[in-house]
């Protein structure tokens, strides 16, 4: 860190007398600097140094390094008697800035004669023209780099995860002082760590009281801004910011400051008048977007409504839903206009909660029954439908008469439909056929509903008309829609994605321009984009719930980027954790790292003959799911290849046009998902194949804790803990599922507080997060605001249904077969999950039968999923399963039903899974070596297991098979040559999880290998270190000065 | 750099946690004087092994000097104060540009937290000692052990006494006391 400065003062300091200055703004890292500084130059340092206190008590500064009362009226003596205790050691005098006046005179005296080195703050009230003059170097300590940035904020707060981390720095910038403050105060969410950052706000408060008042000022604005600004923005005082270190230009000429935190402790600083003024005076310069936020946090709604509706006008997308909901949230009369848009424009950005909540002023008493009226009840019918209410849906459009106009009747009987669809499936079949007759010529939202009436009651052909009412019907020349036939045809022989290309790709640039409200949409429709959307996402789950994984991703990636291209960021995160769910499941791609089975080495593998390499490769041939990745049909972004990307309109200058990168702008927490998802996926857009588990792991850390739909954290809650569990990482998705039962509970009070939940988001960390931090410490409240929240809903809610079973499946895996046996949280295993609407249903088919667009996946595949995992729980447990097999289930569930029912022909189910899901398949091949009688058929089917298992990455699969494996005496020699008394790594291994607290069953699953392996490791492990005691094994290995972390030849280990 | 060990700066909250501070650094054979005005001859008192105390009142910004001229000028100082108020904030500021400063029953240093009893029991465990071997070792009762640990495992907010152990030894060797 601060290699150059640190260079520069060592030469001057061996080359005799001299004085260096190292100067910085605060928590820059000085003092840190002059102790490094002072260790490593030769001869004794005598420290001394200001205090903030005493800077008035004569030469306490120098009395403090020479550790003796000095005279402090007379410059020379004063120089002399510090001189000659000194001599040549060295003089080093901290926080300069609260020096007393003797002790700054005595300075350029004692640099003759002495080599002193000094640290000083900027802003300062020194006067520092004689230091100068005197200085034989005047080095400035610049901030730190993102990378030294995160080792700190990691060093400083070892637990924190990635996201957390990136929150820190990106509040914290390049000042360690605040990256440690903040990290610290991250990782404090376990345990109370105190008040530092309090004190951290003090110094900091401290110090921008030295700067000239244009200056303070200029620094709030920064800090209200929260992003970049340009110098004309800020007024006079930006130089002496810059000069003072605490802001830099960008390359563009706008200064941005070192420390986000900084700033936002300047704004807080002010009183409340003066901070309304400077966001009044903020809003006469910023752009309308901005302006609004500006001119509401000042206090004038009336203004900041119209700015607002002016913004909205040419904003577009989610960004345009965000300025007109905030408008209608403000404290002043909304037209009903602006709410029918502003609930048109939430609706086409997936936030259908705060569509109707908007919408609810509005509700249609019969004799005032404008056309306006009208309009917004179908509306808020359509919101309300979508938000999964389909009760209040059908009440909220059934006062609509027959007489309105024809496109508000075609939308009533649409929501009428589709509620009957939710609450009595039977019916609605009927209905559908009533409602066809009445509309011989139907608009799109009237044949979507019908399409989802097919598709729920899997009238044959019901892909086409779903994915028809999704992405338009298929252009000639290209494959058919993903759901049928002809598309399976086309990625099991490997078409490349790009013959799909045209359609999908051409629409953006256009699309933007086109202006406000229902821009963009589909690319293939033409139609209106709810509609469509919706549609895509019933097809996601419908296809998801038949076990057509690989197809429900594809429509999924599909979907994601047309709702993308339409700045549709909800949509677009809900349809990319549809299909990173779908993947995951699916497991063919997930590119985990292969674990090596123990002893893998030749001659290891006794009873390796049944399946060799041949079957290996035959396996690899088969089946869609196990084409090259080359080739394989780009489920993530189906049909874009790089030329379209470019046309696609995610260049950045066309974001910027639209506003949306300035932070400051929308519900900050929703632009940073949207632009980040922006990059995320611009970078996955060039590499047409799916990302892998890393990018579920990524992507998912990116949604932690924005305003998402709670469908996308739900999917991606779901992908991103079955990847860990079948990994090992047990602890770690059980974690995270605990985590979310308790975020899902906050989200919902949140949600039902008025509904207005983004609003409320936006109040407390958005613009106003500096207003909040008025108190002192930043917007250290809004994170306190959510740990509270998490300590408050302490009552469990639950999960999304992908989520659910997540959950028991990992329970088993954990070995926890007990706590899996049963469907937790009130969750029959058979049915649906009345996540959305009243879905416990009994009707036929797949249990997703309901209109909203939330629930269809939970059907067939999952309660399959759910009824396997509970045979397996039994199985361990020992005891007889359940009899009874859910109806409609896909066919490798139900094959694998059977096969637990009957006892046998767990063979075929394993063929069926395998171009469904990766891990089922092999889930079943253990069933088969567990049940079959043969032995020689049943290793076979094991081994096969263990094989597929290590080669995905699945340990704690591939340990199960290992363990069936031992039943028939086939045992993987394990041991590593002989170690002559030092740890192995496996041993290492295990004592770092038991080190972490870790029971052994756990790390038996972790690693894939036994209960009694592990206890093997441990015990020999304690043997070589001597240790009585497991934990006394830990603190031996891992916190003893004298570590022996050095494995024993790790290279001939076998891993 | 500096001669004698650093002198404890301590800022507390209540004169009851000053009481337990003081009967500790008492024990510990630091000798304890009332009030924060230093009339010795000397400037550094850093021999003598001194502790002054006393209360600073939430303005008392005169009483906060002399505290922080007593700390720089090698004394060690147990205040009582509000670390809320503006004595306490600059108070806290000055001493921290010293040397570390201990304050109350929070900082990020829970090592300083932990009572003997803990600390012991802590070692004991690391070196190999059961709870019942430990405790027995310590004269203390099995429930009164296991209730230590608690507290321990609590202040570092881990789940499992193991990790508790592991945390101490790491923070200890951190920093050396």
């Amino acid at each position: 860190v601060a290699d150059e400065p640190e260079l520069a003062a060592r030469t001057v300091l061996r080359q005799g007398p001299g004085l260096v200055v190292l100067t910085g703004p605060p928590g820059c890292g000085r003092s840190t600097l002059l102790r490094k500084i002072a260790a490593s130059v030769p001869g004794p340092a005598h420290l001394g140094g200001g205090l903030a206190m005493l800077s008035s008590v004569p030469a306490l500064a120098l009395s403090r390094a020479v550790r003796a009362r000095l005279p402090g009226d007379d410059v020379h003596l004063l120089a002399e008697a510090v001189r000659s205790r000194v001599r040549g050691g060295l003089l080093v005098l901290d926080d300069v800035q609260h020096a007393d006046p003797a002790t700054l005179a005595a300075l350029p005296h004692l640099a003759r004669s002495c080599r002193v080195l000094v640290a000083l703050r900027t802003p300062h009230r020194v006067a520092d023209d004689e230091l100068r003059d005197a200085a034989t170097a005047w080095l400035t300590v610049p901030p730190l780099e993102p990378a030294a940035a995160g080792a700190l904020a990691r060093s400083t707060a070892g637990g924190l995860d990635d996201a957390a981390v990136a929150a820190v720095l990106a509040r914290a910038g390049g000042n360690p002082l605040a990256i440690i403050a903040l990290a610290r105060q991250a990782a404090a969410g376990r345990a109370p760590v105190g008040e530092d950052i309090d004190q951290v706000a003090y110094a900091l408060a401290t110090a921008l009281a030295d700067l000239p008042r244009a200056a303070r000022t200029a620094l709030a604005a920064l800090g209200l801004l929260g992003r970049p600004a340009r110098a004309e923005l800020l007024g006079t005082g930006a130089a002496d910011l810059l000069t003072a270190g605490l802001v830099t230009a960008e390359p563009g000429g706008s200064l941005l400051p070192v420390s986000a935190y900084v700033a936002e402790t300047a704004a807080g600083l002010l009183d409340g008048p003066a901070r309304a003024e400077l966001h009044a005076r903020l809003a006469e310069l910023t752009p309308p977007a901005e302006s609004a936020r500006h001119l509401a946090a000042a206090g004038d709604v009336a203004g900041a409504y119209r700015r607002a509706l002016a913004a909205a006008d040419r904003a577009a997308g989610g960004e345009r839903a965000s300025l007109l909901l905030f408008a209608c949230g403000l404290a002043v009369p909304a037209d009903p206009r602006v709410r029918i848009a502003a609930a048109d424009a939430a609706l086409g950005a997936g936030r259908p909660l705060e569509a109707a909540a908007v919408l609810e002023p509005l509700a249609l008493v019969p004799p005032s029954a404008t056309t306006v009226a009208l309009e917004a009840a179908v509306l808020r019918g359509e919101a309300l439908l979508q938000a999964g209410h389909a009760e209040a849906a059908r009440d909220a459009v059934r006062p609509v008469p027959d007489t309105a106009a024809g496109p508000v009747v075609a939308s009533r009987d649409r929501v009428l439909l589709l509620a009957a669809l939710s609450l009595e499936p039977m019916s609605a079949l009927d209905l559908a056929d009533k409602i066809a007759a009445s509309h011989p010529d139907p608009l799109p939202g009237i044949a979507a509903a019908l399409a989802a009436v097919r598709a729920t009651h899997r009238l044959p052909g019901w892909e086409d008309a779903l994915s028809e009412a999704a992405f338009g019907p298929p252009a000639p020349g290209r494959h058919a829609s993903p759901g049928s036939s002809s598309a399976r045809a086309a990625s099991s022989s490997g078409v490349p994605g790009s013959a799909r290309v045209p359609a999908s790709a051409q629409v953006a640039g256009p699309a933007r321009v086109a202006g406000p409200g229902r821009v963009g949409d589909g690319p293939d429709s033409g139609g209106d984009p709810l509609v469509t959307r919706w549609s895509a996402w019933l097809l996601v789950e419908h296809l998801a719930a038949d076990g057509r994984l690989l197809e429900s991703a594809h429509a999924a990636g599909r979907a994601a980027v047309s709702a993308g291209e339409a700045l549709a960021y909800g949509w677009q995160t809900r349809f990319l954790a549809a299909a990173d769910w779908a993947l995951a499941l699916h497991g063919h791609y997930l590119d985990l790292p292969p674990t090596s089975p123990p002893g893998s080495g030749p001659g290891s593998l006794p009873g390796s003959s049944p399946v060799g390499e041949t079957d290996f490769g035959a396996l690899a041939a088969a089946g869609p799911a196990v084409t090259p990745p080359g080739l394989i049909p780009a489920p993530g972004a189906p049909g874009l290849d790089t030329s379209g990307l470019d046309a696609s309109g995610l260049d950045a200058s066309g974001l910027d046009a639209s506003g949306l990168h300035a932070p400051g702008l929308g519900a900050p927490g929703l632009d940073a998902a949207g632009s980040g998802m922006l990059e995320a996926r611009q970078s996955d857009l060039v590499d047409v194949d799916w990302d892998g588990a890393e990018g579920v792991l990524r992507r998912a850390a990116n949604l932690t804790d924005r305003a998402v739909p709670a469908e996308a954290l739900g999917y991606a809650l779901a992908a991103t803990a079955l990847i860990e569990a079948d990994t090992g990482l047990l602890a770690a998705a059980r974690a995270r599922l605990d985590r979310a039962r308790l975020d899902r509970g906050r989200l919902d009070r949140a949600r039902l507080d008025g509904g207005r939940f983004d609003s409320a988001r936006f109040d407390s960390a958005g613009l106003d997060r500096a207003g909040s931090g008025a108190a002192g410490p930043g917007g250290a409240d809004a994170a306190e605001a959510d740990r509270s929240g998490s300590s408050r809903g302490g009552a469990a809610v639950p999960l999304h249904p992908a989520a659910a079973w997540v959950a028991r499946e990992t329970a088993w895996l954990d070995g926890q077969p007990d706590r899996a046996v049963h469907a937790s949280g009130g969750m029959p295993a058979a049915s649906g999950h009345g996540f959305a609407s009243g879905s416990a249903s009994s009707g036929p088919g797949p249990a997703g039968s309901m209109s909203g667009p939330g629930p269809a996946g939970s059907g067939g595949l999952l309660a399959g999923l759910h009824a396997i995992t509970g045979q397996w729980a039994a199985h361990d447990l020992g005891v007889p399963g359940a009899a009874e097999i859910p109806v409609g289930l896909p066919g490798a569930a139900r094959r694998t039903l059977t096969a637990w029912a009957l006892g046998s022909g767990f063979g075929a189910a394993a063929e069926g899974w395998r171009p469904v899901a990766l891990r089922e398949q092999i889930r079943c091949l253990i069933a088969a070596g567990l049940t079959e009688t043969d032995r020689d058929r049943a290793v076979a089917a094991l081994l096969e297991a263990e094989r597929l298992a290590d080669r995905a990455g699945l340990t704690v699969l591939a340990g199960r098979a290992r363990r069936g494996l031992r039943r028939h005496q086939i045992h993987r020699d394990t041991r590593s040559p002989r170690s002559h008394g030092r740890l192995t790594q496996r041993e290492l291994d295990v004592l770092r999880l038991v080190a972490d607290g870790e029971p052994t069953r756990r790390i038996a699953g972790q690693l894939g290998i036994s209960a009694e392996t592990v206890d093997t490791h441990i015990r020999a492990s304690m043997r070589k270190l001597g240790a009585r005691t497991r934990t006394e094994a830990a603190a031996l290995a891992f916190a003893a000065p004298e570590a022996r972390l050095e494995p024993f030849q790790p290279s001939e280990d076998g891993r | 750099v500096t001669p004698q060990p650093d002198a404890p700066r301590h800022v507390v909250a209540s004169s009851a946690e000053a009481d337990t501070v003081l009967r500790r650094l008492a024990r510990e054979g630091w000798t304890l004087r009332s009030g924060f005005a230093l009339p010795d001859p000397s400037w550094d008192v850093g021999g003598s092994r001194l502790i002054l105390h006393g209360r600073v009142a939430d303005d008392d910004l005169e009483t906060a000097q002399l505290a922080v001229l007593a700390a720089a000028r090698g004394a060690g100082v147990v205040a009582v104060v509000d670390a809320e108020s503006p004595a306490g904030r600059a108070l806290v500021d000055d001493l921290t540009r010293l040397g570390p400063v201990n304050q109350g029953a929070d900082g990020s240093d829970v090592i300083t937290n932990l009572i003997p009893e803990q600390r012991a029991l802590l070692d004991r465990l690391a070196s190999g000692d059961t709870i019942a071997a430990a405790a027995a070792a310590e004269f203390l009762s099995l429930r009164t052990a296991n209730r230590r640990i608690a507290e321990a495992r609590q202040l570092f907010g881990v789940r499992t006494t193991r990790e508790a152990v592991l945390a101490y030894l790491r923070q200890r060797q951190r920093q050396p006391e």
